[in-house]
């Protein structure tokens, strides 16, 4: 029954009010259409952005993550050839 | 002629509303939880993250023919401390789902180890809202003295107190005991002369007995037994992860005539079966039982299921 009304009131009025509604409901229709897409292109960019930036990250922690593992285990391996020595 | 124009551009809208998209994936990405999940291929064998190889003092390094497997288009980085002839590019771009070959020049002089990123950029990546994440894997190269004996294994724990996981060690002995040590300064282990129970020709040890708290980390615990004829070198290659992290379940299969589909996780954005990739979490697609697949389970967020399928043997997952 609102909608109704609605419609009703949107087509009441002179053709100069009724056009200056239309062309009023429209221009907010669109406006608010782009304004969403604009926050969706926004949202995909930093999305985008957070991505590149986590790539790299996970990049540049790669060489130091290599040596603390890997040189820990020579340390360790070294430690142990020692103590096998020693039992001989 | 308008009414035409509508309905091209109504269908246009249709159809490209109709591709499928990437699915977010709720737990913390794999690389931030310190949990290993590239998936590669060396020594004959394939791994999920954590792997082992070994080779004799001398031998080349490339014998162990490793290779990265990559998904989509992207970025393999590779990072290593092992001596090598020559410098390698550190940063390989691969298309179309290849495999990317890593070249190790030289002979082993010494235990070292490969890293690797591998950075998938996935179609249409950039028209969604999500935050794309990369898989990790390492890579042990154990270089050992030509007719000593070396025993590896891999394991990712949850990091926490108790952890219940075993190494289980073959042995060639009568002795009812066997001493064991086992070092790691990066882990805090520093355990000597253990004394462990021979069962049926195997030692079981006890990462409980080695670390009373696994922490967010990797390292390698080296360790030696010591039966009465020899000493076995053995490496535990540990990755602790984030308790918050959650590896990913098993999806469900079913195998129906010369079909089968596959239904994973909510989290879940690709699905592949050998060669073929679909971003989805479930298909239904031709399947060959007397020929052995690979299915690969990923989701954004660098988490990895990678199923083995074996005729009369069935689906060996790793995860």
């Amino acid at each position: 029954m609102d909608v109704i009304n609605l419609i009703g009131n949107l087509f009441s009025g002179d053709m100069v009010t009724i056009i200056l509604k239309l062309v009023f409901g429209l221009g907010i229709g669109i406006a608010t259409f782009f304004i969403f897409q604009w926050i969706d292109k926004k949202l995909k960019e930093v999305a985008h952005e957070k991505t590149m930036k986590d790539r790299a990250k996970e990049q540049a922690d790669l060489d130091q993550e290599n040596r603390d593992i890997f040189d820990d285990a020579n340390k360790s391996e070294n430690d142990l050839e020692d103590l096998i020595n020693k039992r001989k | 002629m308008r009414i035409l124009t509508l309905l091209g551009v109504f269908l246009t809208f249709a159809l490209a509303g109709c591709g499928k998209n990437l699915r977010p994936d709720i737990v913390i990405p794999a690389t931030q939880a310190k949990y290993p999940s590239a998936e590669f291929y060396a020594c004959g064998k394939i791994f999920n993250g954590l792997g082992e190889c070994d080779v004799d003092e001398g031998q080349e390094l490339n014998s162990i023919d490793l290779k990265i497997q990559g998904y989509y288009k992207g970025t393999v980085k590779f990072s290593s401390n092992c001596e090598l002839d020559s410098a390698l590019p550190l940063s390989v771009r691969y298309s179309k789902n290849s495999i990317v070959p890593f070249h190790l020049p030289g002979p082993a002089i010494k235990t070292c180890g490969v890293s690797f990123v591998i950075s998938p950029e996935y179609p249409n990546e950039q028209d969604q809202k999500l935050v794309i994440h990369s898989f990790k894997g390492h890579l042990l190269l154990k270089v050992k003295i030509p007719g000593t004996k070396w025993v590896g294994l891999s394991t990712k724990v949850k990091a926490g107190i108790g952890p219940s996981d075993v190494f289980k060690i073959k042995l060639n002995t009568n002795d009812e005991k066997v001493d064991v040590s086992f070092r790691s300064d990066r882990c805090e282990v520093n355990k000597d002369d253990l004394e462990l129970d021979v069962n049926e020709g195997s030692v079981t040890v006890k990462l409980r007995e080695l670390l009373s708290e696994v922490k967010i980390k990797t390292c390698i615990l080296n360790g030696v037994v010591f039966t009465s004829e020899e000493a076995i070198r053995v490496s535990w290659f540990i990755a602790g992860y984030d308790p918050k992290f959650i590896p990913l379940p098993i999806p469900v299969t079913e195998i129906n005539e010369n079909k089968i589909k596959i239904l994973a996780d909510d989290n879940v954005s690709v699905i592949s079966l050998d060669d073929t990739y679909y971003i989805d979490r479930e298909i239904e697609i031709e399947f060959d039982i007397t020929k052995q697949h690979i299915i690969r389970i990923l989701t954004i967020g660098g988490r990895l299921a990678l199923g083995i399928w074996i005729p009369e043997k069935g689906f060996e997952w790793m995860l």
